[in-house]
């Protein structure tokens, strides 16, 4: 039996997926003076404000999931009515339904809306804790390390330790442990999926190097090359359809992690390269015996041999 | 750590400045000097080690350096006794109480004399691995001197002070001392078993002129129940053998070391000069170099110079022995003096064997990479080979004729009719070939194999060399002129230097991988193919965890497999933002395998030769060869005594062989 796989971590839905590749730098949430005493309904009630049912559906709009609505956006689009978002902005902020953040670089403030869910897990958390959070989801799905999040939060070691907790007892964060550095702690979001250099792609199990799956990868690349098309040469392509066919692994491998295996065999003088396909890739077969001469291994004389008082002839290799 | 050997000597006064226990240490240098030691004894090796480690020297710069290593300190009071009980002992009494200057024995390659130095130096000359230049004065020009008033010019004057003979070491010759055997097995396969015992002759007395060499050979083989035809017989075939020899290029001509009797004799009689530049300076009795007057060395009265004089005119002496059978050779020769001049001298020429050698390991190579592809696929069911994959069977011989005719060309004596031009011609499309000039080196199944299929031998061979050349992987043929229409059928051209590439590497991936581990192996590979890499790129692409492919790096670096170059990004060296890459150079690299390979050889030849030490009793007793050991155990010990010595033979041709396709293919 195949050796079994860790079921991959199910992607977080679209509304609440993380954006990836932009640095976010985090930003405490504003203190925003509210000049129009209004009174506001929650979500699940009733809304009577216009100004905030409009703002809520541009939040929503499929346009800006992900990155937010940029405050000049906003601007644009109410116009005189802009200074009557303050309160409705103040409200959901409190209700932890709005984030703000500002992209590297960039003076622009970006706000998103967050889910019902999410506003809950997100309910209650001080400032630091938010702060925190927010360091996290910037470091996307390559995650941060705690010294780093200390330095750049400026938060003190036993209070962080405390809101990691709080975090991760709120699913909002969890800790991975890069194959890298194995004693170190990273953070990432809980429903993000670790990146390829902090698992170590398919190769790593729970966190270890998994020789035996690949030296049965190896085994069956062999097999096929000895096997198929009578010897006469196999692509990577058919090793990859015949491995999806015998269902070698649970975790589907690309091409390009095929092609890595085979590198391997190549190296090795296991297989070699022998002609091109129609399509111009490459076909491989069997490496042929060469004789090279020193056949014998040190050991043979030693072992064989004699050992004169003692004396053990693996020196002739010192 | 203590001397696992105890007691056993294997180097001489000077191998600390050249040998392995010098530092850095040079394997091949020691490996060299061992050979030497185990074939011409300690003095000798004594010697090599002084030209080693000075490098280019004088003899007189020799004996001064050699003396200063070896002779020890003594008084004059010492020396004044010994003065008067010579004097009071008179000259009747016996030869002169001499003290021994040397500060260790003879054995152990303490050597004052220079006489002894002279010697050896001699012997190495003979056997072709010291190389003689300058001859001219100090301060003349290369060219023959001219004496003042214009008459004609003047050799120059070995005894004159400023008359400089300079005498390198070839080391790379002196390691090839062990592969005897393998040229000798060589020959036997190429020719025959007489042109393997001729070999045999020229390897073992270093040079040889024809004569010689065939009476030595004749006398060896004739035996005393045999008749007079049948020795007359093997004579003729003997003599056939070494024309043959000549011919393929295995033995060649080379200039002859005058003997101090011929140089001599041509300074009574001209007075003008020497040649062979062997004497130099002057020597007296008690091994004082001086300069000016000239001896006459063949009168000396010293034992040790009659002991070396007779060592060194071995060759003359042994010459003229039998004069009857030094009759019937020179009659057999006399038809070939074009081939064989007179009083010629031979010796292996090692180049050839070298190249008929590569001729047959490549065809293996080849053999090996296309031949089973026949097997695979072309069997059909009565169970001969496909017509269609039949040239990849005959890759192999085809190869090994077409580079055996290479060899011929580069080696053997030409047409003396052969001009300048055509010699150029001849230089410049060495290696180049066209299919009839390969006809007389395939082999007989090969041709037997061509010639039964339609179209004849030449054209079959065509065809074939045509279909080869269109193989890719490797390529082993090119075509460089078009068979087509051509009248010769094509020029092709065999890639020598892209299949020994190919095997060398072969050879060091495996060296590596017996050593340091297949990942080792894997990663030497990786760096080669990509050049520089950080270690993570290398972790990646040998499918290993980080810290094990970091830790084969430093392994691989620490043993000078590979190199390590970083990079800074700031003016201060920061460890922490330095980027540190990783390489391969192959010369390096190949360097480093070959000083394995020769450490190897060396180690396995000091323990043969301390077992050999060790069991020299059982040795003697064999050599007896009578009932009297009945001991059943000291027969086993004995048996596996020999076995492991065979085993040790068996292993140090392997490695030598190794190192043959590494450095001297």
């Amino acid at each position: 039996m195949p050796p079994k796989r860790p079921p991959s971590i199910a992607i977080a839905t679209a509304a609440t997926k993380r954006r990836r590749g932009t640095a976010i730098k985090p930003i405490v949430s504003m203190a925003v003076s509210t000049s129009v005493g209004t009174s506001y309904q929650d979500d699940d009630g009733e809304d009577s404000n216009p100004l905030r049912k409009e703002f809520l559906q541009l939040l929503s709009a499929p346009q800006y999931k992900g990155r937010g609505v940029a405050n000049s956006a906003l601007k644009a689009h109410f116009g005189d009515k802009y200074t009557q978002l303050v309160p409705i902005i103040n409200e959901l902020t409190r209700a932890s339904r709005l984030t703000m953040s500002k992209a590297n670089g960039e003076n622009e403030v970006y706000f998103s809306l967050l889910s019902a869910v999410e506003a809950s897990k997100m309910q209650g958390l001080d400032a630091h804790s938010k702060l925190v959070y927010q360091v996290i989801e910037s470091a996307g799905n390559k995650g941060i390390w705690t010294v780093d999040i200390r330095v750049q939060t400026n938060i003190p070691q036993a209070t962080l330790t405390k809101i990691f907790k709080q975090l991760e007892t709120r699913k909002l964060i969890k800790p991975i442990k890069a194959v890298t550095a194995k004693t170190k702690k990273l953070y990432m979001l809980y429903d993000l999926v670790p990146a390829k250099e902090i698992t170590g792609g398919p190769w790593y199990t729970e966190g270890e190097f998994d020789h035996e799956f690949i030296a049965e990868l190896r085994n069956f690349i062999i097999m096929c090359v000895r096997r198929m098309n009578r010897g006469k040469g196999v692509s990577i392509q058919q090793i990859s359809d015949k491995m999806v066919q015998a269902n070698v692994s649970r975790v589907q491998l690309s091409l390009e992690e095929v092609r890595q295996l085979v590198q391997t065999l190549l190296h090795d003088y296991v297989i070699e390269e022998r002609g091109v396909t129609d399509d111009g890739m490459a076909l491989f077969v069997p490496a042929k015996k060469i004789t090279t001469m020193c056949e014998f291994g040190w050991w043979d004389v030693c072992v064989r041999t004699f050992i004169l008082g003692g004396l053990d002839l693996r020196m002739m290799w010192c | 750590m203590t001397n696992a050997f105890g007691g056993f000597t294997h180097i001489s006064p000077l191998s600390n400045a050249t040998s392995s226990t010098a530092h850095p240490p040079d394997p091949q240098k020691a490996l060299s000097s061992n050979c030497i030691r185990d074939y011409f004894g300690p003095v000798v090796q004594t010697v090599t080690d002084a030209l080693q480690s000075r490098g280019p020297s004088t003899l007189q710069d020799l004996v001064s350096f050699i003396r200063n290593q070896c002779v020890r300190d003594w008084n004059e009071e010492r020396n004044r006794l010994i003065e008067q009980i010579n004097a009071s002992s008179g000259k009747g009494n016996g030869g002169k109480v001499t003290m021994n200057k040397a500060r260790g024995s003879e054995a152990s390659g303490f050597v004052t004399d220079a006489s002894h130095i002279r010697a050896s130096l001699i012997v190495l000359l003979h056997h072709g691995l010291v190389h003689v230049s300058g001859g001219g004065s100090k301060h003349a020009s290369k060219k023959e001197p001219v004496d003042n008033e214009g008459q004609k010019p003047q050799k120059p004057d070995p005894t004159a002070s400023s008359t400089h003979y300079t005498y390198s070491f070839l080391g790379d010759r002196a390691r090839l001392l062990p592969r005897f055997p393998r040229y000798i097995q060589h020959a036997k396969s190429m020719i025959d078993e007489n042109a393997a015992h001729l070999v045999e002759s020229l390897l073992f007395n270093g040079r040889m002129t024809a004569e010689d060499a065939i009476s030595y050979v004749w006398g060896n083989l004739k035996s005393e129940e045999s008749d007079d035809k049948e020795q007359q017989q093997v004579l003729v075939a003997i003599v056939n053998s070494f024309r043959s020899l000549i011919e393929s290029g295995y033995i060649k001509a080379v200039d002859p070391i005058a003997s101090n009797q011929e140089l001599l004799d041509q300074q009574q009689k001209a007075d003008d000069g020497i040649n062979g530049g062997e004497v130099e300076f002057e020597l007296n009795d008690d091994g004082e170099i001086s300069a000016g007057k000239r001896k006459r060395r063949s009168r000396s009265t010293s034992d040790v110079s009659k002991s070396k004089k007779v060592k060194v005119n071995a060759a003359d002496n042994n010459y003229g022995n039998n004069k009857q059978d030094d009759e019937q050779v020179v009659k057999l020769l006399s038809p070939l003096r074009k081939l064989v001049p007179a009083g010629s001298v031979y010796r292996a020429n090692t180049s050839m064997f070298h190249a008929s050698i590569r001729a047959m390991v490549l065809g293996r190579l080849v053999s090996e990479i296309y031949g089973e592809e026949v097997e695979s696929n072309g069997k059909s069911t009565n169970g001969s080979t496909n017509g269609v994959n039949s040239h990849l069977n005959l890759a192999g011989p085809i190869v090994t004729a077409a580079l055996t005719y290479a060899a011929r060309q580069e080696h053997a004596p030409q047409q003396l009719s052969e001009t300048e031009e055509e010699k150029h011609i001849r230089l410049a499309e060495l290696g180049i070939f066209c299919p009839s000039d390969i006809v007389p080196f395939l082999a007989n199944e090969t041709k037997q194999s061509l010639q039964t299929q339609i179209g004849g031998l030449a054209q079959n061979l065509t065809n074939n060399l045509l279909r080869l050349s269109k193989l890719q992987y490797p390529p082993i043929i090119s075509e460089l002129e078009e068979a087509l229409g051509h009248s010769k059928g094509g020029k092709f051209e065999i890639n020598t230097r892209n299949l020994l590439a190919r095997l060398r590497h072969r050879i060091i991936h495996r060296v590596v991988t017996t050593h340091q581990g297949a990942v080792a192996a894997r990663i030497i590979n990786i760096l080669e193919y990509r050049g520089h890499c950080e270690s993570d790129i290398v972790a990646e692409d040998a499918m290993v965890p980080a810290k094990e492919a970091r830790e084969a790096l430093h392994r691989l670096h620490r043993e000078n497999y590979i190199c390590l170059s970083d990079m800074h990004l700031t003016k201060t060296h920061n460890s922490g933002t330095a980027i540190y890459l990783w390489n391969v150079i192959p010369s390096r690299l190949k360097k480093t395998v070959i000083n394995n390979v020769s450490t190897a050889i060396l180690n396995l030849r000091l323990r043969r030769q301390h077992e050999v030490e060790v069991g020299k009793d059982w040795m003697d007793r064999a050599k007896d060869a009578t009932d009297e050991n009945d001991n059943e155990e000291d027969k086993k010990k004995y048996q596996a005594f020999c076995k492991g010595l065979e085993r040790l033979d068996s292993a140090c041709l392997q490695l030598d062989e190794t190192m043959m396709v590494l450095k001297d293919l």
